[in-house]
């Protein structure tokens, strides 16, 4: 049986770290970033004012692709709070063009089309109005 | 400085509850504490080292101790989820082998079938506004450890049936287990049958939910050869931290790679040694990465190695979780190292249930991991051998 797992989740307002606003400022504007080392010339996730590796602040919001492909997934059939209004939905690894892998949602996916090695977009999801945008993923064939 | 042999389990003892309607947390650690010091052959005022985490109800250790009597030179509540007890172990040693306390005490007590157990601050983490599936809520930890599960499966053609395995074997050893909190035995086929939670796990793929807690007595040699009790010397100890690796996420193993790693070399023996294990079965999947991280069985050949009884005392490969562990025994306060460690020394002693007890037993390991598998998590692994 195939299910299909449409968007419209929750996207309750995450605490931000100052550090990150670059992040979020792209956001705003529809834009995925991932932030880069200069020093270490790598990128990394989650967004921070310094790089986990080496430790620089010199950093770089490089916009990205917004494209990847699923690394591991699950069906969530059971969940806590509001997201227990919204099963069965799908909670994903995503590794990006760009070398990072990413947690987020896919939406707007049939079941038969997961796998891991789908190829997806990103795309941002906003709720409720006052939320911040959510990094969601839909499948690259899919109009978002 | 070394922990081998630097420090004896003298003292184990498990809650006998599973649903303890009416107690606090408080109770149930006097409970437990008094029940380990009995079993050790030590009183209250010879404890000078505790160690529990960050539940306990008050500040740190400070209020606990008070409320248990406790006088002591050396406390620790460090918080490492359900491996924090595997970890303590270590660090008592370190703490007796710097002449810092000579018999330490480390306790759990949990109650969330009665919802009273204080979780540790809800603070939203700097990770939470990128993970966690949308900051709050709606990413349980199934989840977390279901999207392991299908990689794992992706990579090495692990499948249901294998992972459902790890169930059966618990099952088996639960029948033998009178406080267990399930009892039953249970085939592949039922657990494929069961309810899915988070595909590809089911129900029966996850750990009880249990009250209650336990206790162990750790001193120096010296106090232990005094005592004249059987016990489990420490003769190796590891911790590991894995988080999300700046992005480069590898899920085919765990913290407990490099904590097992460290636990082997200090106490210089390998998994061919070992033919009982104490490992941490939050869910099913748990164990099969554990089996791998820990060195019982080529990266990739868990699945294998579990399957047909791969893990049942006496017939299988490795005895492992003869108290029935987490799947079947108990999870007390949503914590399963201090089980994990309370069967080893019980296996160590000879004092397993005799169906399940592994004959000559010398060395056993306890291995646990706190948090998330899939995310930010940390390991503990103890090696230990049979101290007469």
């Amino acid at each position: 049986m195939t299910e299909y797992f449409p968007g419209g989740l929750p996207t309750p307002r995450p605490a931000v770290e100052p550090d990150a606003q670059p992040w979020w400022d792209a956001v705003e504007r529809g834009e995925l970033t991932v932030p880069r080392c200069d020093s270490c010339d790598r990128s990394f996730w989650y967004p921070r004012g310094f790089c986990p590796r080496c430790g620089s602040t010199d950093i770089s919001w490089r916009a990205a692709t917004g494209h990847g492909e699923v690394y591991s997934y699950s069906i969530v059939r059971r969940a806590a709070g509001p997201w227990g209004f919204h099963t069965p939905y799908v909670l994903a690894y995503v590794t990006l063009d760009e070398g990072v892998t990413v947690q987020a949602n896919v939406v707007e996916c049939a079941s038969d089309a997961l796998v891991p090695g789908l190829r997806v977009r990103a795309i941002f999801e906003r709720a409720e109005e006052g939320d911040l945008p959510v990094l969601r993923f839909i499948p690259a064939g899919e109009k978002g | 400085m070394t922990s081998n042999g630097a420090a004896v389990i003298v003292g184990a003892y498990e809650h006998p509850g599973r649903r303890l309607p009416g107690h606090t947390l408080a109770g149930v650690h006097r409970d437990v504490v008094s029940g380990a010091l009995v079993d050790a052959g030590l009183a209250l005022s010879d404890v000078d080292g505790f160690f529990t985490d960050s539940t306990a109800p008050g500040l740190g250790v400070i209020d606990i101790a008070q409320h248990l009597g406790l006088q002591c030179t050396y406390t620790e509540s460090s918080e490492m989820g359900g491996s924090s007890y595997v970890a303590y172990v270590g660090h008592a040693a370190a703490a007796i082998a710097a002449g810092k306390c000579r018999v330490a005490v480390v306790s759990l007590a949990g109650l969330p079938a009665q919802r009273q157990m204080q979780s540790p601050p809800d603070t939203p983490t700097p990770a939470a506004a990128y993970q966690v599936n949308g900051y709050t809520g709606g990413y349980g930890p199934v989840a977390d450890y279901a999207v392991l599960a299908r990689r794992h499966m992706h990579e090495y053609g692990t499948t249901a049936e294998q992972l459902a395995w790890v169930k059966v074997a618990s099952s088996r050893h639960a029948v033998h287990n009178p406080n267990a909190f399930l009892r039953e035995e249970v085939t592949v086929e039922d657990v494929l049958a069961a309810s899915p939670i988070a595909d590809p796990l089911r129900k029966l793929d996850c750990c009880v939910v249990t009250d209650g807690g336990g206790a162990l007595v750790v001193v120096h040699p010296d106090v232990a050869r005094e005592l004249g009790r059987t016990g489990a010397i420490l003769r190796g100890h590891g911790e590991s931290h894995k988080a999300s690796m700046a992005g480069e996420v590898d899920l085919t193993y765990s913290a407990n790679r490099r904590s097992a790693e460290l636990a082997f070399a200090e106490a210089g023996i390998t998994p061919a040694h070992v033919r009982y294990a104490s490992l941490y079965d939050s869910f099913t999947i748990t164990v099969l990465v554990a089996l791998e991280d820990l060195g019982f069985c080529p990266r990739g050949a868990a699945g294998s190695f579990v399957e047909d009884g791969g893990l049942i005392s006496g017939s299988g490969r490795l005895a492992v979780n003869t108290d029935g562990g987490g799947l079947s025994n108990n999870h007390p306060g949503n914590r399963g190292g201090m089980t994990k460690v309370i069967e080893a020394v019980r296996q160590l002693r000879g004092e397993a249930h005799p169906s399940v007890q592994v004959p000559d037993l010398e060395w056993a390991v306890a291995s646990g991991t706190g948090f998330r598998l899939a995310a930010n998590h940390y390991s503990s692994t103890i090696v230990l051998e049979r101290f007469a």
